[in-house]
């Protein structure tokens, strides 16, 4: 390059130097050997200030590139990044990025993908837990501003129950049901707290499903038993009458053998639900 | 062109004061918000936005349009920003002279352009594009910028000038990136304003920034200082009574702090206009 490139050139070349993880010296470095920066070339490029060279004044972007994204995600993932430390969150973004650099307009996307990225790219063994830790995180970030809508409430239910065919029931939006390794939310919870991060559970212990959800604008999550993951699996596949979601509990072996204390246990997973705000009109 | 409304002094609305801003107690006259935060589909965010909306003009602010990267318009993003428009009615919509990414991929900063008659020509032509799209004229912000480009012919005020002479829009004229631009690259801050034509521009921002040394980092962290006060009263001279806006987005401050600066920009530019019609007045008589 002996003279300043054209527009698309000049972005291509700028989010390359951009976007080096270790830096715009590297980055140039890199580029040379591949062939396409000549020596010198950003001379021709950037021009110098009195006081930065045209590399240090692309360090000045690409700097704010990755610690913009870095802090953006120590937002979405407040625990996660507390629970392995600044230096490995660090390492963890840097490669993060490279896999996954945005797409999106909104910062609110860049995180999406890191539970998987972390299933795909474990930590050490002592952070076993991370992939869950970042899959609850990021359910109740994405649940805050998940769409509203007007929960099925203990009257509607009390005004429905002589039609159950008729009253058709779905999953509030802001709703993700989770399966978490064992001793995630005990994790989750004393990393809240500030307290030391809980002790790995025997490796005996089995998953749970768990169910996060915004009412109004508060976000909770408890851990579900069997039966009621089951129910809420079922209304996540699609809005059902209340008569079959109670034929899911009621329909289940230990219904046939004992019916009354079936129905007793959807009446209490119904008033569960209504009160909790899990359920809205399809 | 028609003039844009005079809304008075505003503050950028953040999060850190939901709160005092929905409890009535605001004491500015109007709210810029960042578009990007409000394209969701509900829960907290969009609740304020139609709270503040029903009691306050409302002005769209976006960082993502990236206007001038050589990458396609962003035709999903136009789409929910004009479904936004329809639902907060702003009084104008505006976003930056910049690009934020190419091949499909976002830095989420505000990245600059090389002043060029081909740069002039892509972002003109684009921001027509944006303008038929949204069916509305848009204001373009001047960013700060940390290096200039070799192949620059023309002055950043020039370029600007000139763009919203072609593309038949407004300016968002940030004095503190004026002045940062000023320091960073060496130029007169009072010839980028006296470039800057009158009645094109529809909005100022005012913010804090950071002196690192080697240059200023624009970084909305910190009050206002007296340079970028004593150019802004400069500004109110030559542009009038135009809607002002203080940005401050890290290390968020008590709201008081923040209204406070507000009423500072309320201050000088009284004093500015008020000087202005006594010596009218003086010189009528």
């Amino acid at each position: 390059m002996t003279s300043p490139p054209g527009l698309r050139a000049s972005q291509a070349l700028f989010w390359r130097l951009l976007t080096a993880p270790e830096g715009v010296a590297r980055g140039r470095e890199a580029l040379q050997r591949e062939g396409l920066l000549e020596d010198g070339a950003l001379d021709f490029f950037v021009r110098a200030s009195s006081r930065m060279s045209p590399v240090e004044r692309l360090d000045v972007y690409a700097d704010m590139y990755f610690y913009r994204l870095r802090d953006c995600l120590a937002e979405d993932y407040p625990n996660l990044a507390a629970w392995i430390g600044p230096a490995r969150f660090h390492n963890l973004v840097t490669d993060y990025l490279l896999a996954h650099p945005s797409q999106h307009p909104s910062l609110r996307e860049l995180g999406r993908a890191l539970p998987g990225f972390l299933e795909a790219h474990p930590l050490p063994a002592p952070f076993a837990r991370a992939p869950g830790l970042a899959r609850l995180e990021w359910a109740r970030f994405d649940v805050f501003d998940e769409a509203d809508a007007l929960p099925f409430t203990r009257e509607a239910l009390l005004e429905q129950a002589a039609s159950p065919e008729r009253c058709r029931l779905r999953l509030v939006p802001a709703l993700r049901l989770l399966e978490l390794a064992p001793g995630v939310l005990s994790l989750w919870r004393s990393l809240e707290d500030d307290e030391v991060a809980a002790p790995e559970p025997a490796a005996a212990e089995r998953g749970q499903g768990v169910c996060v959800w915004r009412r109004e604008f508060a976000v909770f999550h408890r851990s579900l038993a069997s039966d009621e993951e089951r129910c809420l699996r079922a209304l996540q596949a699609g809005p059902l009458s209340l008569a079959r979601l109670g034929e899911s509990v009621l329909g289940s072996q230990a219904a046939e053998s004992q019916p009354a204390a079936a129905s007793a246990r959807f009446a209490e997973l119904l008033e569960r639900w209504t009160a909790a705000g899990l359920l809205c009109l399809a | 062109m028609a003039a844009v409304a005079d809304l008075g002094h505003g503050v950028g609305l953040r999060r850190e004061h939901f709160e005092h801003v929905l409890e009535g107690r605001a004491g500015v006259d109007w709210f810029e918000v960042i578009s990007e935060n409000f394209m969701v589909r509900g829960g907290r965010p969009l609740f304020v936005l139609d709270r503040v909306r029903r009691d306050f003009p409302v002005v769209l602010h976006g960082v993502s349009l990236s206007i001038g990267s050589t990458d396609p318009l962003p035709e999903s993003y136009l789409a929910e920003l004009a479904h936004l428009i329809d639902r907060t009615e702003p009084a104008w919509v505006s976003d930056h002279l910049c690009w934020t990414g190419v091949g499909g991929h976002n830095a989420h900063d505000l990245l600059p352009l090389p002043y060029t008659e081909e740069a002039l020509r892509h972002v003109a032509q684009r921001v027509e594009q944006v303008q038929e799209r949204l069916g509305r004229r848009i204001a373009l912000e001047n960013v700060s910028s940390y290096l200039e480009f070799q192949g620059s012919t023309l002055h950043e005020w020039d370029f600007l000038a000139e763009l919203a002479a072609r593309a038949d829009c407004g300016i968002l004229l940030d004095v503190n990136n004026v002045y940062v631009n000023a320091r960073n690259h060496g130029f007169d801050p009072h010839a980028y304003l006296e470039a800057i034509p009158i009645e094109r521009v529809w909005q100022v921002h005012l913010a804090g920034h950071s002196d690192r040394g080697t240059h200023l980092l624009d970084t909305h962290c910190s009050k206002v200082c007296d340079a970028v006060w004593e150019l802004y009263r400069v500004a109110c001279r030559r542009f009038g009574a135009v809607s002002s806006l203080v940005e401050w987005d890290d290390q968020v401050p008590d709201w008081e702090i923040l209204a406070a600066e507000s009423a500072s920009a309320r201050r000088i530019r009284g004093e500015v206009l008020g000087a202005a019609r006594v010596a009218a007045a003086g010189g009528a008589g």
